[in-house]
């Protein structure tokens, strides 16, 4: 299991809402990044939160700044709509890229994304949301749009046109700290064939715990509680050694 | 081409963008919605010189206040209502991020024990219901929700539709009341609301003193009350009302309100107001959870989320004064500091325009208006100074953003 | 193909002065780090229709040399890669590269940190600090060294070993994990090897 902290970046802070509402700025990003290297944190996933709102991804120089400093592997989001998206996104430092509302407009472009840069290079992004029992939607722009699309569906497809890893975020459980969305898991556990990363309503220990004996190859994504210091980097990883 | 249609609302000919924010100097100020027959209403006022508007210029001197001395202030004021039983202030609202905060804070960090009392939406969404009941069972708080007679409601909706393009005239008529006349009735001298008008470019000689403008409250023959831009006399005649049946709409008499010393005052006066805060509290504290979609015409999903119709409000000020939801929202988060100016403008380009076709079914049953008349009533509102038609459509003559 | 950034990054972060080489320049050091992330017969089709390929095999000749390889940058070392069909490699160390593993149910790439042993043998006792520390790994192929003897370190995936480090037991050694991504630990294993090389 990776631990992951997942940073949504917003003019050079750090953001936090809840649902995916809510802009409150939690520090300066590079303080941030910085401080999680520091503690041992296994990868970091940074998400520029409003590209998709303002049309732009503006995080490229802050990845080549902190690139230079910081050697663990980072995965960039937001934004990223074309193949030379992704190619400035490496070229910056990144090691990975997130891509999710430019698949569900064209899912092609992942298969010329993979092709392009390599499976393990692309991971996708799904911001989930429940619309009836045992249901659920893949969300566009920030959590904010419906798609129409059914999220079984969804995974199908983009497990056929191709992609490294697949980054699951519960929109009802994000920013809650109420736990994982474990129904969520748990509907769509067999069907993922590639690495899983869970994210969204982490509050304690024992949420991670719980994924860790249960769901052991899946690995987590946390900002809540480590950017209100709700939890330790170092006693989280120390849980699952 | 007549020019003249301007002057119904008295707004400024030349539009003017605040250089802070994005609102327009065509923002009425909120008056009288009693009084006047034929609604009319100044721009927001601009320094000819400065280009900011009002509440920007409120927001500079919010940075000066000093919010400790407010809150002694606060601490003051509620010692000497503070009661060991029974209710000491009345809070009114929906159960939003605003009320929601107001309520909750003032019961759980500053002791008083409120009572909370609604008017009810013209239609309750799913969200806004859930999130309202919330309010009192994971909030921990007592509430008295108010239904009008949706028959008699809905009459003066319409009226003021058709006649000024205000649909939510009645209502907020209706909401205005509720709270003073609680008050009187179980003798709770003390309303709190939650946000200052001011915040929302109102005459800033509110901002200084927390009482509220008693100018609503006055009123002299019952039967001249002007609602939806009719007198009721007229209204009773038309469809077959009796006078009490106008009741929810009878604001209380003022003289009855100062004998009981009844007084209004502003959370927002005491306590730095950042609504976006309001929701992160009310999301940890009264079960409040913003909606799964973004609101039609702007970006948030946590504002104006409990009625179907609530969207119609913000598209008739969008044709009447070129100011949508967007627009509102974005500036008030320019002024909190949550988005630049530029974002801002971004985000009027991408969403003040949006037409709110969720619920348009619903509204127009709710008007009971074919879609025709409904367009043929939008256009008659839109001001030569403000829209042109070009190759069949409609354009802002200025906007805040570059095509 | 791929972030090659970071591994610049960090060899300058251990002080060093990388250069990027393609196939018109000329070698100016006496060590070689093959990066790589993407598929093997992407990369071996890459390296021989620039002729790099004959350049480093050259390279490798002189002792003096070093060739390090990272990841598919370590894959491309051996003789052949099974990826997409049967391609060539540079043949520097002795054995095929085949798909990491076919049990149902596993998930590729095998991604994360994983324990990694170094076995203990003299010539390499300059890594024996390294054995059972944590290095991030990104992978779906895995290299079977022909030599037992070339099978510096390895590391377990749905607890079936496989090699993590190899070498051809002079001057070309690889590993499966990226070192220029595993943090602080990954920078000393980065800075000794080349140290100990460069002596």
């Amino acid at each position: 299991m990776r631990i992951i902290a997942r940073l949504d970046v917003k003019n050079n802070f750090v953001i936090k809402g809840i649902n995916l509402e809510g802009l409150r700025k939690i520090g300066e990003v590079k303080n941030i990044t910085e401080k999680y290297y520091k503690e041992k944190i296994d990868e970091l996933l940074i998400m520029d939160s409003v590209a998709s709102l303002y049309g732009r991804n503006n995080l490229f120089d802050f990845i080549k700044g902190i690139s230079k400093e910081i050697f663990v592997p980072i995965t960039l989001g937001g934004g990223i709509r074309t193949l030379f998206d992704i190619e400035k996104a490496l070229n910056s430092g990144a090691d990975k890229v997130s891509i999710n509302s430019q698949a569900l407009l064209e899912p092609k472009f992942l298969q010329k994304a993979t092709q392009n840069f390599g499976e393990s290079t692309i991971v996708v992004s799904i911001e989930a949301k429940k619309i009836a029992p045992k249901t659920w939607e893949p969300y566009k722009f920030c959590g904010r749009e419906r798609t129409n699309i059914n999220l079984n569906e969804w995974l199908n497809t983009i497990q056929d046109f191709g992609c490294g890893e697949i980054l699951l975020t519960s929109i009802d459980k994000e920013g809650t700290e109420a736990g994982f969305d474990l129904s969520l898991l748990n509907s769509i556990y067999n069907k993922i064939t590639k690495p899983l990363i869970i994210s969204g309503g982490c509050g304690k220990l024992e949420d991670i715990k719980y994924i860790y004996e249960n769901y052991k190859d899946t690995s987590v994504a946390l900002a809540s509680v480590l950017h209100y210091d709700i939890l330790n980097i170092k006693k989280i990883k120390d849980l699952i050694n | 081409m007549n020019k003249k249609n301007y002057s119904l609302y008295g707004l400024p000919e030349e539009i003017k963008f605040c250089k802070k924010c994005v609102i327009s100097n065509q923002r009425p100020n909120n008056v009288v919605e009693f009084k006047s027959k034929n609604n009319q209403k100044k721009g927001i006022q601009f320094s000819s010189d400065d280009s900011i508007c009002d509440a920007c210029k409120y927001n500079e001197k919010k940075k000066e206040i000093d919010w400790k001395e407010r809150e002694i202030e606060l601490i003051d004021l509620l010692s000497k209502h503070k009661k060991k039983s029974g209710y000491d202030c009345v809070v009114p609202g929906s159960g939003g991020k605003d009320s929601a905060f107001t309520a909750h804070i003032l019961k759980y960090k500053y002791g008083m024990n409120p009572l909370t009392v609604t008017w009810a939406p013209h239609m309750y969404t799913d969200i806004g219901w859930q999130n309202f009941t919330n309010w009192m069972h994971v909030g921990g708080l007592d509430n008295i929700l108010f239904t009008p007679n949706g028959k008699l409601h809905r009459t003066l909706t319409s009226l003021a539709f058709k006649n000024f393009l205000h649909p939510f005239q009645p209502f907020i008529i209706g909401q205005k009341i509720i709270g003073p006349l609680f008050a009187s009735k179980f003798d709770i001298p003390l309303i709190f609301y939650g946000e200052n008008q001011a915040e929302y470019g109102n005459p800033t000689d509110d901002n200084l003193n927390p009482k509220m403008d008693e100018k609503f409250f006055s009123k002299n023959n019952n039967e001249e009350i002007v609602l939806g831009g009719e007198p009721i006399s007229k209204i009773m005649k038309d469809y077959n009302y009796k006078l009490n049946d106008f009741e929810p709409y009878m604001p209380p008499d003022i003289d009855e309100l100062n004998k009981k010393n009844i007084e209004q005052r502003y959370l927002g006066y005491y306590l730095k107001w950042d609504s976006q805060e309001c929701f992160y509290y009310a999301a940890k504290h009264t079960g409040f959870r913003p909606n799964s979609e973004r609101t039609e015409g702007t970006y948030s999903k946590y504002a104006g989320i409990d009625d179907k119709i609530d969207n119609f409000h913000y598209y008739f000020t969008f044709i009447k004064f070129g100011i949508g939801r967007a627009t509102h929202d974005a500036s008030q988060e320019i002024r909190t500091d949550k988005i630049t100016r530029e974002e801002g403008v971004n985000l009027v380009k991408q969403f003040d325009a949006e037409f709110p076709k969720k619920y348009f079914n619903e509204f127009l049953e709710y008007v009971d208006i074919s879609k025709e008349n409904f367009f043929e009533t939008v256009n008659k509102f839109r001001s030569p100074h403000l829209w042109t038609k070009i190759n069949g459509e409609w354009n802002l003559n200025k906007k805040v953003f570059k095509s | 193909m791929g972030n090659i950034e970071s591994l610049k990054n960090a060899i300058c972060k251990i002080g060093c002065d990388p250069n990027f080489y393609s196939e018109n320049n000329l070698i100016k050091s006496n060590i070689i780090i093959i990066p790589g992330v993407g598929a093997f017969n992407h990369a071996s089709e890459l390296l021989s229709k620039k002729k790099i390929n004959e350049k480093i095999i050259q390279f490798s000749n002189d002792k003096n040399n070093i060739v390090i390889g990272i990841c598919l940058g370590m894959q491309l070392l051996f003789e052949i890669g099974m990826e997409n069909g049967q391609y060539q490699g540079l043949g520097l160390i002795k054995g095929n590269t085949d798909i990491l593993s076919k049990d149902i149910g596993v998930r590729l790439p095998n991604v994360g940190w994983l324990k990694t042993e170094i076995v203990q043998i003299k010539k390499f006792e300059f890594l024996s600090k390294f054995n059972q520390e944590k290095f991030y790994y990104i992978h779906s192929f895995k290299t079977n060294p022909q030599n037992e003897t070339e099978r510096i370190g390895h590391a377990y995936f749905n607890n079936k070993k496989f090699c993590s480090i190899a070498s051809n037991n002079h001057n070309v050694i690889g590993t499966q994990f990226h070192p220029e991504k595993s943090g602080e630990i990954g920078l000393e294993f980065l800075e000794t090897i080349i140290k100990h090389f460069q002596n």
